[in-house]
Order: C-alpha cells, then sequence, then structure tokens
C-alpha cells in the first residue's frame, strides 16, 4: 500500500491542477455550463486528497516515523542545482491532514454559497489552485521549493480576496493584503539567498545534490553555523521568523487579516482561519532545528506569541462585525500557537493548530450560512434570534465555541497540552497570562454567541434551508467535536519530532482553573450583552483604540501610501528637474546661443568687417598662447 | 550545413522585405501591406528556428566566420574595414527573441496604425535588419553603422505615428542616442588604433583586436572601458541617463513602443556583453563591485518612480528600466549563475514589456488616453481581457512559475555569491532585492487602477481577435519559460561557458 | 615658346577653358536669339571637353615638373578634375537660368567657365603671384554671378562679396609682402627653402598665419564667416551651389599646398588652424540651429563641413589628407543634391522658408526621400557616404595621436547640434498636415541631379573601396 502512495504522490499532487486546467478549459470551450460538474470535480480531487493524506499520515507515523522523500532536478546553473519534489515527514502528513479536512468541508459548503454567483466557474478555479500551491508547500523538499509555493499560497489569497472585483474597497483590500505578504516574501528571499549563498560557495564538500534540503537539515544546520558569523546566523532566523510572523498575521502584521475578511466567507473559512495562515507555522516547525540553535530568536517567538495572543483578544472584543471578531481571533490563537512553540512544546502547538482549524472554520461556516441568511449582514448587533429558526446553527456556534474556549472536546485537551508545562510554581505569570487569553477568547465567544443566537433582531430573516451548508459545517463541528478521539495521545506520540517527548498531561487543577476561567468568561459575556450596564466600566476612549486594533492600520496605511509615496515624489522631482533637468537646459541654451549668433548677422556691412578683424585678432593671440604654453610644456 | 548564404540572408531578408513594400507596384491597402509582412515575419521566425535546430545539433561553440560577400569583399580595405557577420549562441538567441517581437508587433498594428502603411512597415522591416546586423556584427565599424542606422527608422516611425508631441521626444530620443553612441565612437577609435600601433595590422574585426590590457597602457583601456559603459548605458538606460526613455515611451504607438522596450534596451545590454566582458574581461572583473552600485540604484530608483507615474505607458517605461537593474546585478556579478540570470532576464523581460505594452495598448484604443486616474476601467463586461492579463501582470511581479522569477531569482543569487571578496555588491543585492516589494506596488497600482474601480462603463466590450490571441502567446510562453527554464537557456549556455573560462571565475 | 608648350602639356584644361571663355564673349557679342538658345550646350561641350582634357595628361612622367608658374603633380590634378566635375554638375543645375536669361546667356556661362578657370589656376600656381591672380579671377567672376539675376538683395550679395573678398585680399596680399620682404623671392620652392633655414622665431609665424587667414575667406571659415548666409541667400541657387563648391574645393587645395610648403614644420599653424575650424564649426551650428530661410541654413551648414575639413587639413599628415580628399568628394553630391532640392522645391511653389516643406511626403514621396538621404548625409547618420566620410576623418584626427581626443569629443558633440540643425527640415516633411502648397510637376533638371546625387550618396557609403584607395595614393604626392 505504501509503496503505491509513493509512486504517484506526483499524481495526487497535481490532481487540483488538472481540475484547474479542466475548468479553465470548460469555461472557454462552453462545453457544458452546468456548475454540477466543477463542483463534482473539485470534490473528487478534495476527497481523493484526504483519503491519500489519511493513508500519508498513517503510512509516516505508524508504525515508525519514516519519510518519503523523491525529488527530480528542475534546473541547474553552476553550483545551484535547484530541485522538485516531496518530502513528507511527520509535520508535513499531519498538516496535510487538516489542509484536506477542512478544504473538503469548505468545498461542499461553498456550492449553495455561490450558487447564483455568475463567477461561479473562476471561484473554483482559484479554489483549486490554492489546495496546489498550499499542498506543495506542505510537502515541498527544499527550502527554495517552499519559497515559490509561499509567494504562490500569497497570490492565491490575492486572487481569491480580490474575487469581488467589482467593489472598490474589494480591490483595495486585496491590493493591501498582498503588498504586505510581498514584505513577508522579501525577507523570506533575503535570507534563503544568503542561505543558497553560503551553501553554494562554501559547503563544497556536499554533493552536487539538493541545496538546502530538507532530509539532512540538521548537517546543514550544523555546517552553516560553523561557516556564518553568530550574527548573521541570528539575522537570517530573524528574517524567516519575521516572514513567519507576516504570514500567520502576528503582531503587527495583523492588519492584513483583518482586511482579508472581505473574502468571500468560505475563503475565509478556509484560507484565513485553518491553511494558509499556518504556513508561518509550518515553516518555523519544518526549519525547528535551526530555529533550536539560537536562544535569543526561540525567546522572540516565545514573546511575540505571547504578546499577540493578549492584544488580539483585546481587539476582538469591541469588534461589532463577526468577521472581523474571529480574524482577531485567528491572529490571537496563533499567539499562542507561536508561543507554544516558542516554548519548546512543538507536539502541543501542531495540537492547537488542529484544534483551532477545526473550531475555527466551523464558526467562519456558520458565519456565513447566518450572512447568507440575513442578505450578507454580519453586524452583531443587528442580528439577533437566529436560534429560534435555525436551532443548528446555534449548536454548532456553541461546541465550536465551547471547544475553542478550553471547556470540554478537543480544545480543553489542546490547551491543556499547552498550559501543561507551565503549571508549576516557577511560571505562575505566564501561566495566569495564558489563563487570561483563554478568558478573553470565552468573552468575545460567548458573547458573540448570545448577540446573534439569542435575542430577537428586527431583521427579517430570508427562510432558506440548503443541505450542502449544513452538511458542510457538521463535518468539521463532528472533527472538532470528537477530535479528541482521532488526535489521541499514541498520534501527538508518533507526531513529536525525534529529540522531544510529549507526556500527555492530565492534571486536575489544571482543568479546573481552565473550566473556571471559561464560567467566569460566559458570566461576564452574559452580563455585558444582556443587562446593558449604564456607565460603561471601560472608559470610551480605551474601547476606540481597541477597536481600532491599536490604530496599527492607520499606520500601515500611513507608510504604505503618505511616507511612501512622498518619497516617491521626491524621486520623481529629482528626475524631472536635476536629471531631464540638464538635457533641458542644454537645449535651452544652445537656442539661446543661435539667437545671439542670429544678432551677428544683422546685415550692414561695417559691422563684419569689424568682426572679421576682432575675430582674426583673437584667434592669433589664442594661437601664441596655447603654442607658448605647449612649448614651455614641451 | 549553416553555408553563407543563410546567415547573410537571415540579417538581410527584412531588407529586402521592406525594399518590395517601398517599391510603387506593391498594393498599399491596410490588409495587404499587413498580412505581407505578418507572414513575413513569421516564415523569418521559422527561419531562425531552423537555426537554432542545427545549432543544437552541430558542436556547441560553433562561430560562423562569414564575409559578407554582397559588399566588395571587404568594406574598405586600407582601413582594415571588412562587413563580418557571425552568430554565436548569445547572437542565436538574441536573433530569436527580435524575430518573435518584431512578429508581435506587426499583429499589434492592426488598429493602431491608421496611415501611410506602406512606410511604416517598410521603416518596421529596416529597423528589423539593423537590430539583426548589431546581433551578428563581428567588426566595429559595422557595428558602429548598424548602431547608428537604427536611430534613423526609429526616429521616424515615433515622430510620423507617434501621439501629440511626439516630435520633440523622438527628437530628444535621437540626439541622446547619438550622444551615447559619441562614446562608444571614442572607444571603438581607441582599441582600433591602439591595437594597430601594438600589432602593426589596421583592423577593425573583433576578434582579430588585441585587447589584453596589460599590453594597453591603463589610462587607456580604462579610457575605452568607461566610454563603451556610458554609450552602452544611455542605450540600456542606466539610471542618470535614462530620462528620454520615458518620453520615448509616452509617445510611441504601441508596436513600436513593444519594440523599443522589448529589443533595442538589449542591443545596449548585448554591447556591455559583447564590448565591456568580452573584449575587457580582467576590467571588468576589477571594476565590476563598483558597478553593482548603479545595478542597486537603478532597480530601486527607477521602480520607485514608476509608482508615482500617471501615464501607463511612462510607468512601464519605468519599470523596464528596473528591471534592466536586475540584468545588470546578474552581469555585474561576473559568475556562472548570475551571467546566465542576467541573459535569462533579457529574454524573460522582453517577452513581458511586449505583453505589458500590448495591454497598456488595448487600455489606450478603448480609452484613448493614458491617464491611469482617467481610466479607472470597470470591466464588468471584458472578464477576459484581466483574466488574460493577470498572468503577464503576475509575471512582471516576479511571481514564481513565471520567467520573471527565474531571472530575478538567478541574478539574484548571482550577484550574492559574486565573490569578490569585500561585501558591498552583497548589501546592494540585498538592497535591491527589495525592488520585489516596489514592483509589486506600481504593477498592482497600475492592475487595479485599470481593472478594478468604481466608474461603471457600459459600452466596454471584450477584447478578441489577434489582441487576444497575442496576450494568450506571451502568457504560454512566459508561463512556460518560468516552468521548464532549461529549454530558453541552454539555447545561449555555450556563450556563457566560454566566458565564464575566459573570466577564469568560479 | 618652351613656356607655352610647358602649359599645353601639363595643364591642358586651362588652356580648353580659356578658348571656351574667349569664343563664349565673341558669340555673346551677337547677341541673337537663335544662337543663346545654345549657351548651355556649348557650356555643356566645353566643360566635358574639359574633363576629357585630363585623360591626355600621361600621370607617370608629367608628375613633379614645375616651372616658375606653375606645378602640376597629381594631387592638382585630381582637385582640378574635382572642381571641373561640380562645374559639370553646376551648368546642368543652371539649366534654367540659362534659359530664363536667353539675352545673357553667354554672359553667364562665361562667367562659370572664368570662375572655374581661376579655381584650376589657382590650384597649380606656384607662387603667389599666380596664385593671387587666379583667387581675384576667381572672386570676381563669384561678384558678377551672384548679382547676374539683379535683382534687389542680388545686388546688395554682390557689392558685400567685393568689398569682404577685397579685405580679405588685402590680408592676403600683405602677409606675402612680408615674406617676400624676409625670404626674397614669392616663388613657393625658393620661400620653402628659406623657411627650413629660419628657426620659428615669433615673427616669422605671424606673417604666415596672415596669408592662411585671407584664405579663410575663400573656405568661409571664423574671420570671414559672416558674409557667407547673406550672399547664398542673395545669389540664385545655381549661383549659390557654385560658390558653395568651387571656391572651397579650390581654396583647401590651395590650403593644402600652401601649409606643405610654407609651414611644415610650424606646430602654430596646426593649433591656429584647429582653433578656426572648431570655432567655425560652433559659428555654423549654432547659427543653424534657429534658420528659417533655407538658403541661409545651407549657408551655415556650408561653414559647419568646411570646419570639419579644415580640422582635419590642419594635421597634414597622408592619412588626413586623404579623409580631406573623400570628404570633398563625397561633399560635392551631399551639397548640391541638397541644392537642388531646394532649387526645385523653390522653381515650384516659389517659397524658401524651411516650415514650407510641412507635408511633402504625400505630394512627392520619392523627391522628399531623396531629399532625406542628402540631408541624413549632411548630418553624418549611417547608410550614407557622409557618415562614412565623417568617421574617416575623425579616424584621422584621433590617429595623428590619442591626445587630440579632446579636439574629436567637442567635434562630435557640435555634430549633434548640426543633426539637430538638419532634422528641423527633414522634421516637417514627413508630416501628414492639410496645409499642402500647391505643387504643380514642373520638372527640371535639378530634379533628376537630386536623384542622381542621393544615388551617390548611397553607392559611395556601400563601395567606398576604390575611392578610398586613389585618396591615399593621391596625397603622397602634394608638391
Amino acid at each position: 500500500m505504501t509503496e503505491l502512495i509513493e509512486h504517484n504522490i506526483f499524481l495526487v499532487l497535481f490532481l487540483p491542477v488538472w481540475v484547474c486546467l479542466f475548468i479553465l478549459v470548460n469555461h472557454f470551450v462552453k462545453f457544458t455550463d452546468t456548475k454540477k460538474l466543477t463542483y463534482f470535480f473539485t470534490l473528487f480531487s478534495t476527497t481523493v486528497g484526504l483519503i491519500f493524506s489519511s493513508f500519508l499520515l498513517y503510512s509516516t507515523l505508524f508504525p515508525v516515523q519514516r519519510t518519503i522523500e523523491n525529488s527530480l532536478l528542475w534546473f541547474q546553473y553552476g553550483n545551484l542545482s535547484v530541485y522538485f519534489g516531496v518530502f513528507i515527514d511527520n509535520i508535513s502528513a499531519i498538516f496535510l491532514f487538516i489542509l484536506m479536512c477542512v478544504s473538503l468541508a469548505v468545498h461542499i459548503f461553498s456550492y449553495d454559497y455561490m450558487k447564483d454567483d455568475e463567477d461561479f466557474h473562476k471561484y473554483f478555479f482559484y479554489l483549486n489552485f490554492f489546495n496546489f500551491s498550499m499542498s506543495a508547500l506542505l510537502v515541498s523538499s527544499n527550502l527554495i521549493q517552499t519559497y515559490i509555493f509561499w509567494e504562490l499560497v500569497g497570490v492565491a489569497s490575492y486572487l481569491l480576496i480580490g474575487f469581488w472585483y467589482k467593489r472598490a474597497d474589494v480591490s483595495l483590500a486585496a491590493k493591501k493584503v498582498f503588498w504586505i505578504n510581498r514584505i513577508g516574501d522579501f525577507t523570506f528571499l533575503l535570507a534563503l539567498i544568503t542561505l543558497i549563498y553560503y551553501s553554494v560557495s562554501y559547503l563544497q564538500s556536499f554533493p552536487q545534490g539538493e541545496i538546502l534540503a530538507f532530509t539532512n537539515l540538521d548537517a546543514i544546520t550544523f555546517n552553516l553555523q560553523a561557516l556564518m558569523s553568530e550574527t548573521t546566523f541570528v539575522s537570517i532566523l530573524l528574517l524567516l521568523a519575521l516572514s513567519a510572523f507576516v504570514k500567520s498575521a502576528q503582531f503587527p502584521f495583523q492588519t492584513w487579516l483583518v482586511d482579508a475578511m472581505k473574502a468571500p466567507t468560505p475563503v475565509s473559512a478556509l484560507i484565513h482561519s485553518a491553511t494558509m495562515v499556518c504556513a508561518g507555522l509550518f515553516l518555523i516547525l519544518r526549519l525547528y532545528p535551526m530555529f533550536m540553535a539560537s536562544e535569543f530568536i526561540l525567546h522572540l517567538i516565545f514573546i511575540v506569541g505571547l504578546f499577540t495572543a493578549i492584544f488580539c483578544a483585546l481587539f476582538a472584543l469591541p469588534q461589532r462585525n463577526i468577521k472581523k471578531m474571529l480574524a482577531y481571533s485567528t491572529s490571537s490563537q496563533l499567539g499562542l500557537m507561536f508561543f507554544a512553540l516558542g516554548a519548546l512544546s512543538p507536539t502541543a502547538a501542531i495540537f492547537y493548530m488542529c484544534a483551532h482549524a477545526f473550531a475555527k472554520s466551523s464558526l467562519f461556516l456558520t458565519t456565513g450560512y447566518v450572512s447568507k441568511l440575513y442578505g450578507d449582514e454580519l453586524n452583531m448587533n443587528k442580528l439577533g434570534g437566529v436560534r429560534y429558526n435555525k436551532f443548528l446553527l446555534a449548536l454548532y456556534w456553541f461546541i465550536a465555541s465551547v471547544s475553542l474556549s478550553g471547556m470540554a472536546f478537543i480544545g480543553r485537551n489542546a490547551k491543556e497540552a499547552i498550559y501543561g508545562s507551565f503549571f508549576n510554581p516557577s511560571s505562575y505569570l505566564t501561566l495566569s497570562l495564558l489563563v487570561l487569553v483563554s478568558f478573553l477568547t470565552t468573552v468575545y465567544l460567548f458573547r458573540s454567541y448570545l448577540k446573534i443566537f439569542e435575542f430577537e433582531s428586527n431583521l427579517s430573516m430570508k427562510y432558506m434551508s440548503s443541505y450542502s451548508m449544513t452538511f458542510g459545517i457538521l463535518g468539521v463541528v463532528l472533527l472538532s467535536l470528537c477530535g479528541g478521539a482521532i488526535i489521541n495521545n499514541e498520534l501527538l506520540k508518533a507526531i513529536t519530532p525525534q529529540n522531544f517527548f510529549f507526556t500527555e498531561y492530565h492534571d486536575l487543577g489544571l482543568a479546573l482553573i481552565l473550566i473556571a476561567a471559561a464560567l467566569i468568561g460566559i458570566s461576564v459575556a452574559f452580563i455585558t450583552v444582556k443587562i446593558k450596564p449604564k456607565r460603561n466600566i471601560i472608559p470610551r476612549f480605551i474601547v476606540k483604540f481597541f477597536y481600532r486594533g491599536a490604530y496599527i492600520d492607520s499606520i500601515f496605511k500611513f507608510i504604505g501610501s503618505i511616507l511612501f509615496i512622498s518619497v516617491c515624489k521626491v524621486l520623481k522631482f529629482i528626475d524631472e528637474y536635476i536629471f531631464d533637468g540638464c538635457v533641458k537646459l542644454i537645449s535651452f541654451i544652445s537656442v539661446k546661443l543661435s539667437h545671439l549668433v542670429k544678432k551677428l548677422q544683422n546685415g550692414n556691412f561695417q559691422t563684419y568687417i569689424a568682426y572679421a578683424v576682432f575675430s582674426a585678432g583673437l584667434i592669433l593671440y589664442l594661437a601664441f598662447q596655447i603654442y607658448s604654453y605647449i612649448a614651455k610644456e614641451l | 550545413m549553416l553555408s553563407f548564404q543563410s546567415l547573410i540572408f537571415l540579417i538581410f531578408a527584412p531588407l529586402i522585405a521592406s525594399l518590395i513594400i517601398l517599391c510603387p507596384l506593391f498594393p498599399s491597402t491596410d490588409t495587404a501591406v499587413r498580412r505581407f509582412s505578418k507572414w513575413f515575419s513569421v516564415c523569418h521566425f521559422l527561419y531562425a528556428i531552423t537555426f537554432l535546430l542545427l545549432f543544437q545539433s552541430q558542436n556547441p561553440v560553433l562561430v560562423l566566420e562569414d564575409e559578407l560577400k554582397l559588399f566588395s569583399l571587404h568594406w574598405i580595405d586600407t582601413l582594415g574595414i571588412s562587413a563580418t557577420f557571425s552568430m554565436d549562441s548569445l547572437s542565436l538567441a538574441l536573433v530569436l527573441l527580435t524575430t518573435f517581437i518584431f512578429f508581435i508587433a506587426f499583429v499589434m498594428s492592426k488598429r493602431t496604425i491608421k496611415k501611410d502603411f506602406k512606410i511604416y512597415y517598410s521603416l518596421m522591416f529596416l529597423l528589423e535588419m539593423c537590430i539583426l546586423g548589431i546581433f551578428c556584427a563581428k567588426d566595429l565599424f559595422i557595428f558602429f553603422l548598424l548602431w547608428e542606422l537604427e536611430l534613423v527608422p526609429m526616429y521616424f516611425l515615433i515622430s510620423k505615428w507617434g501621439s501629440v508631441n511626439a516630435k520633440a521626444s523622438a527628437m530628444k530620443f535621437l540626439l541622446y542616442t547619438f550622444f551615447g553612441s559619441i562614446f562608444i565612437l571614442l572607444g571603438i577609435f581607441t582599441i582600433y588604433f591602439y591595437s594597430y600601433s601594438i600589432s602593426g595590422v589596421l583592423t577593425s574585426n573583433m576578434d582579430m583586436l588585441i585587447t589584453d590590457s596589460n599590453l594597453y597602457p591603463p589610462q587607456i583601456i580604462y579610457f575605452a572601458f568607461i566610454c563603451f559603459l556610458i554609450g552602452f548605458g544611455v542605450k540600456l538606460p542606466i539610471v542618470p541617463l535614462h530620462t528620454w526613455l520615458a518620453d520615448a515611451h509616452s509617445d510611441a504607438p504601441t508596436p513600436v513602443s513593444i519594440v523599443l522596450a522589448a529589443i533595442l534596451l538589449k542591443t545596449g545590454a548585448y554591447g556591455l556583453l559583447r564590448f565591456n566582458l568580452s573584449l575587457f574581461p580582467d576590467i571588468f572583473l576589477t571594476l565590476a563591485p563598483a558597478l553593482m552600485f548603479f545595478a542597486a540604484v537603478n532597480c530601486i530608483y527607477a521602480s520607485s518612480l514608476a509608482v508615482v507615474q500617471k501615464d501607463i505607458k511612462r510607468l512601464i517605461a519605468f519599470s523596464s528600466i528596473s528591471q534592466m537593474g536586475i540584468f545588470l546585478i546578474g552581469l555585474f556579478s561576473v559568475n556562472y549563475i548570475g551571467l546566465s540570470g542576467a541573459v535569462f532576464q533579457l529574454i524573460s523581460h522582453a517577452i513581458i514589456a511586449a505583453g505589458l505594452f500590448t495591454v497598456a495598448g488595448i487600455l489606450y484604443s478603448i480609452y484613448s488616453t493614458r491617464d491611469i486616474d482617467y481610466i479607472h476601467n470597470h470591466l464588468k463586461n471584458s472578464p477576459l481581457f484581466m483574466f488574460v492579463s493577470i498572468p503577464i501582470i503576475l509575471a512582471a511581479v516576479g511571481v514564481p512559475l513565471f520567467s520573471g522569477f527565474i531571472a530575478e531569482f538567478l541574478s539574484f543569487v548571482g550577484g550574492m555569491t559574486s565573490d569578490f571578496g569585500i561585501t558591498l555588491p552583497k548589501i546592494l543585492t540585498s538592497i535591491s532585492i527589495f525592488t520585489i516589494v516596489l514592483s509589486s506596488a506600481y504593477i498592482l497600482k497600475l492592475f487595479h487602477s485599470c481593472f478594478f474601480g468604481v466608474r461603471d462603463l457600459n459600452f466596454t466590450r471584450d477584447i478578441s481577435g489577434h489582441r487576444l490571441n497575442v496576450l494568450i502567446i506571451i502568457s504560454v510562453i512566459v508561463l512556460f519559460f518560468g516552468i521548464f527554464p532549461n529549454f530558453l537557456s541552454d539555447i545561449y549556455m555555450p556563450f556563457i561557458d566560454t566566458t565564464v573560462d575566459m573570466l577564469g571565475v568560479q | 615658346m618652351n613656356f607655352f608648350y610647358d602649359i599645353l602639356i601639363y595643364n591642358p584644361q586651362e588652356l580648353v577653358l580659356s578658348f571656351f571663355i574667349i569664343t563664349g564673349l565673341l558669340l555673346s557679342l551677337f547677341n541673337n536669339e537663335r544662337l543663346n538658345k545654345f549657351a548651355y550646350l556649348f557650356a555643356l561641350f566645353g566643360i566635358i571637353t574639359a574633363i576629357l582634357s585630363t585623360l591626355s595628361i600621361n600621370i607617370t612622367t608629367g608628375m613633379g615638373h614645375g616651372n616658375s608658374f606653375t606645378s602640376s603633380n597629381l594631387f592638382s590634378v585630381v582637385s582640378k578634375t574635382l572642381i571641373l566635375f561640380s562645374a559639370l554638375l553646376i551648368i546642368i543645375l543652371s539649366r534654367k537660368i540659362i534659359s530664363e536669361y536667353s539675352k545673357k546667356a553667354f554672359e553667364f556661362v562665361t562667367l562659370i567657365f572664368s570662375g572655374v578657370l581661376g579655381a584650376c589656376c589657382l590650384v597649380i600656381s606656384n607662387d603667389f603671384l599666380t596664385a593671387f591672380v587666379s583667387l581675384e579671377m576667381l572672386s570676381v567672376s563669384g561678384y558678377l554671378l551672384v548679382g547676374f539675376t539683379k535683382t534687389q538683395r542680388a545686388k546688395e550679395a554682390s557689392i558685400k562679396y567685393l568689398i569682404q573678398s577685397c579685405f580679405a585680399s588685402a590680408l592676403l596680399l600683405f602677409g606675402v609682402s612680408y615674406i617676400y620682404g624676409l625670404s626674397g623671392s614669392i616663388d613657393f620652392y625658393s620661400v620653402s627653402d628659406f623657411c627650413f633655414s629660419l628657426s620659428p622665431t615669433f615673427f616669422y609665424p605671424a606673417l604666415g598665419l596672415l596669408t592662411i587667414m585671407g584664405i579663410m575667406f575663400k573656405l568661409g571659415c571664423v574671420p570671414f564667416t559672416n558674409w557667407i548666409p547673406d550672399i547664398y541667400e542673395g545669389a540664385s541657387y545655381p549661383v549659390g551651389a557654385f560658390i558653395s563648391l568651387v571656391p572651397k574645393i579650390a581654396g583647401f587645395a590651395f590650403l593644402v599646398r600652401i601649409l606643405a610648403f610654407i609651414f611644415p614644420h610650424m606646430p602654430i599653424a596646426t593649433l591656429a588652424l584647429q582653433i578656426i575650424a572648431v570655432i567655425s564649426v560652433i559659428y555654423g551650428v549654432f547659427g543653424a540651429i534657429s534658420q528659417t530661410n533655407i538658403k541661409r541654413l545651407w549657408g551655415y551648414s556650408s561653414i559647419i563641413q568646411s570646419g570639419f575639413i579644415l580640422c582635419a587639413v590642419s594635421f597634414m599628415t597622408v592619412y588626413s589628407l586623404s579623409s580631406v580628399l573623400f570628404y570633398l568628394g563625397v561633399y560635392i553630391f551631399m551639397n548640391l543634391g541638397v541644392w537642388c532640392a531646394s532649387y526645385q522645391f523653390n522653381i515650384n511653389t516659389g517659397s524658401d522658408l524651411i516650415a514650407d516643406n510641412e507635408g511633402l511626403y504625400k505630394k512627392r514621396p520619392y523627391f522628399s526621400i531623396a531629399y532625406t538621404i542628402c540631408l541624413i548625409s549632411l548630418a553624418g547618420l549611417p547608410l550614407t557616404a557622409g557618415f562614412l566620410a565623417k568617421i574617416y576623418l575623425f579616424s584621422s584626427i584621433i590617429k595623428s595621436g590619442l591626445e587630440y581626443f579632446s579636439l574629436l569629443f567637442i567635434l562630435l558633440l557640435l555634430s549633434l547640434g548640426a543633426i539637430f540643425a538638419y532634422f528641423n527640415v527633414i522634421k516637417n516633411i514627413f508630416v501628414s498636415s492639410s496645409k499642402l502648397l500647391s505643387f504643380p510637376f514642373k520638372y527640371t533638371t535639378a530634379d533628376m541631379l537630386l536623384y542622381f546625387c542621393a544615388f551617390l550618396t548611397i553607392v559611395l557609403c556601400l563601395i567606398p573601396n576604390s575611392f578610398i584607395k586613389i585618396s591615399q595614393i593621391v596625397s603622397f604626392y602634394i608638391n
């Protein structure tokens, strides 16, 4: 069975591409205009991907951890040989599995969501393209190939965000998202090229094989560290970490995730909650031996993760738009995962990633369904009373938020995994901060639950029940419900990288603290939503500060449009009036001189003779001066 | 079987075509002339392909030493000037590129050229003959003659069919490039007479010239090198000498600006490769780190200028200046990777620039204005035009799986791995890597303001026919060379091998 | 007796010319209509016999022989053929003017012949006396030709031409008298023997420069450039062509002989000539840039070209002299082509403003293509003989020493300005504008001559091999 998988890895990997091509040809040839065919082919490719990735997961982890490697030469210039291939180990298998689960659910969901949109084919074309690039990113065999698909994923998200290109704000958001992602690509490319420089010019000892291949990452790290000075090594790691932060919307860069919410909701469910934002996590996990080499970088990831977790949770509180709130909650949960990575517990981070993927995608899908009901209305205050007509949606939302806040199901085990290592007297401060984060998560989750599902709303609900949507969400909710059964301890033990160990941690005290924090959170949410306190407890400007996401968005807008454009304008001025200026100056002077010469030709005769005598004398004088000068010299 | 006739015929076929068109009994209706020139350029391209096939089959480094029998054997015996043309792998690649781009230019001049078709197509063919001659010239003075000859048709093409103040910018183009060619002439004279004083043989054939620098007094060889650098720097716009390009582009008609951006800039790059790199290898090695500064300035300065441009064609012109900056990085890195990346960039940027200018031409024909703010094209009913131009836009930004990325990646890696001992080239390369952010800024600004936007125009109809085919061909080629770069780089690899061995560089 | 015999054997052209001048004068006495019709044919016959008579000189033996008055060498023979050839072209060009002023037809012809005779004698003269006499003969026929059409501007131009050239001849004579005073003789050979023995003190070169300054008038270089635009504008087209060609070629040939004899080792002379050349090119370029009248533009363009030629002549090496000869040969066709085109344009539209030839391409496509080829050749852009001649000229500057780079760079920059000036004319031709003058087809010999010159400029660039070889051989035998 495993040989079967290994041989046709490329076939399955490229399945979404064939589907894209089919959709493209179908669109042009207008062979069949039915939406069913495209939908069927996409579903087929994702289900095959899911089955295949579960087999992969099984074959790489049990009976013993092993990796599947297979790469072929793409191009070679001098001693730079770039390969294109597959390297599947435990990390990429689990990430691939999660990707396939969520994308299957999203594809099932998005049929009804997109049924009446005229760009139906284009939507599935972009989704398949994203599927291909994300899975290729997860299974890439060397750092160069990772970078290539890292950018392609960014392009896919740009195309999907700018899907409804007819609206001005959507196109602006897509441009801004692509621009910020590009900064992440820049840092990644810079680090990549310096790494290539060292591996190409110094590591001649290496066979002419793959450069920066993941197969022998430890050997590479050891050699590189020996080669480079400490500062260059740390700066390369810093650049890589920075690009991971940008991609996973960590603190300074979380604004692009909020802008990405203008995409269709199933897209945000797939890309901006479960898969693409975890690419940064995946990069650090993939290069973990390298990051382990420097303490400073791990501390940086630790602090940035914690900082984002707290602040993004705070930013999520006052949000009115559901999707913006969920976006901030995504970056705060991701902050937790980065924190776990920084705290040297990668398996906890992976476990939490799975839990968060299922919960968050189900939340996004339910929002999609709700907004469809209420005619694309996303403002929480306007919505309400959905529980009375759509009980199932309320149930989905409840289960997801319970799991995410760590009260029960898979969320709790994941949270315990992360908090476990801090449940000792020495690190009470971090533990309290973590509990604060989970408290805040429960507050904004249940506030949104109450606002949307509990009380009445004056909006009229368009009655619509669609099976594809409900089944789509059901899949993911079930996964987060009984995910613990699938991702149990044996699986986690198998996932843990070589030189780590995973102690599954059951401590009653920690569980009690978690549940207590969640319950207090629910009550606080109930109080703030039900009984509107007369004088608000938190002062007005703080709420404004958090609502605007600490004005980071406007800072980015300032840098992006005002500062940068003014610098370019100055350069344009320089270009026009200095470089071009001297060219114009020369032509101006020559025209003026020609007018002067015209004056000389004034027609009356005496001046001609005067000029003749004068110039004859001048030439004689000049000749003698220069001649005597030259004679002196010789 | 590359007999002498075929090389000479390859170069002078366009001249014959232009004479055929010019003679009075040729029908002067638009369709007849255009169809003739289109099919002629297709056959010419296939004819160049046969060269490629023969090149691959025979020994790789095949230098065809062909005296041009047309002239009286030697052009001027007493001065040792003989019209010799020969083609090695680099000129073969560029010849293929030229014939392809001219085919695209002829296809694109369907609606843009509305008057005096005969003289237009004959001038275009004359221009093609000059450029082919430049790429294959082996003699200093023949190179210079063709280098200047290409100005005359270009001047008339811009001034007669250009937009409102085309005459002024055509004159500026002519004088500025002539100013550049003054330096080339000075450089040619220095080598020509000094190698005569050393070897006693008065010849201007590039192979027979003696240009190894230890025979020359240093100040003369450096003077010749600098002269060539400035001369070719004007044509391949190196920043301080670039102001003519934006004006020439904004006023030239679409097919002419396609040719100008895609090929005329490459003649400057070819000059740098052939004169500065092959004739003065060790001077090039000593000066390369310092010249890397120009490459970085070219990249950053031009792309930041492109962001604030109001005119579409000026924006694309500045983008091609910054892309040429990436070529310079690859060139001045002087190692195997960098050089192959630089030549790859030459060809891939030519195709991308042709695509970008086709898009600009189509938008100009719809709106008859080039002002970005005005266009704001809400392409409700021409999604096909947008969908086809997405690959070109992404290729220009340098997204992987497109040829732009391969060229950028190789040039940057080359720039970084250039071992001059000092870290200056590395810092400059890392600065110029920032252009991928800037290039995404201005290309997206162009893309979004042209295709997305508020203003609702109900009459825009989707593009079809010849313009759609051109865009499809270009996107397919850009994608194909991005995924399989070996197909393109195998053509010019022998040149890189010989130069790298000559330079004695890793 | 043998004196007369000498002239016959070695200088047959002068004899033929003088014969035709005398018969022309006699025929003009009769002054009847039918006879005047034959004036054009008479002129053609005369100039052709003069050209053919050069074949009778056997190159091998006759060279190098010089009696007191004249010396015939290969260089003078070739420059004489150049002069006669350009005179032939000018006579063909001036067919219309001869038929127009049929009463004074013979008078025009004799004037042309006397100018040509003066030029030929100037080239072969061996001492200052014959040189001065032939110079004056050339100038006198010039004044009368300029004033031939008797319009207001023509009369004013001829008077100006007269007084300016008298001043120049005075300067020349002043220099010659001093040389005679010092060296005791006016014969080139004895003067050159004297100045070899003389150490180059300050006093002597000053006198030499005075004589050179006198010759500059004929070439239209710096001290005497003011007269050119006015006289070219005043004179009719064929006469303008005559003045811009024949005196220039004769002047350069004579200058070369003087420099070869009297200032062979005088660096001061080369320096002075280079300064004159550069300043005259500057004057020509900046004059030509903002010109509106076509004839004045050709005046400034002749100043520019003579500046370039003078710069090459100042080096006096075999290589540079061959480039000068080749340049002069090409210059005949470029200049004449341009003059014919503007003459034809003037005949048809009656205007000689540059801006009026807007949209010419629409009316007469092949005429404007030929016109552009000649203009491009004057500007020095490729595939025309002008380009090749300019390259050859500039290479001669560099060949005589790499330290002349700055001079070459200045000249190249100025040729940039010249291109701008010439393209002012080309600019309007191809504009498709409605302001098109009525352009009836009145074919004249000028049209045919234009195509001939344009064809020759292209051919000279493609097959220059033999011409350059001839100029290189000829420039050995100067004295």
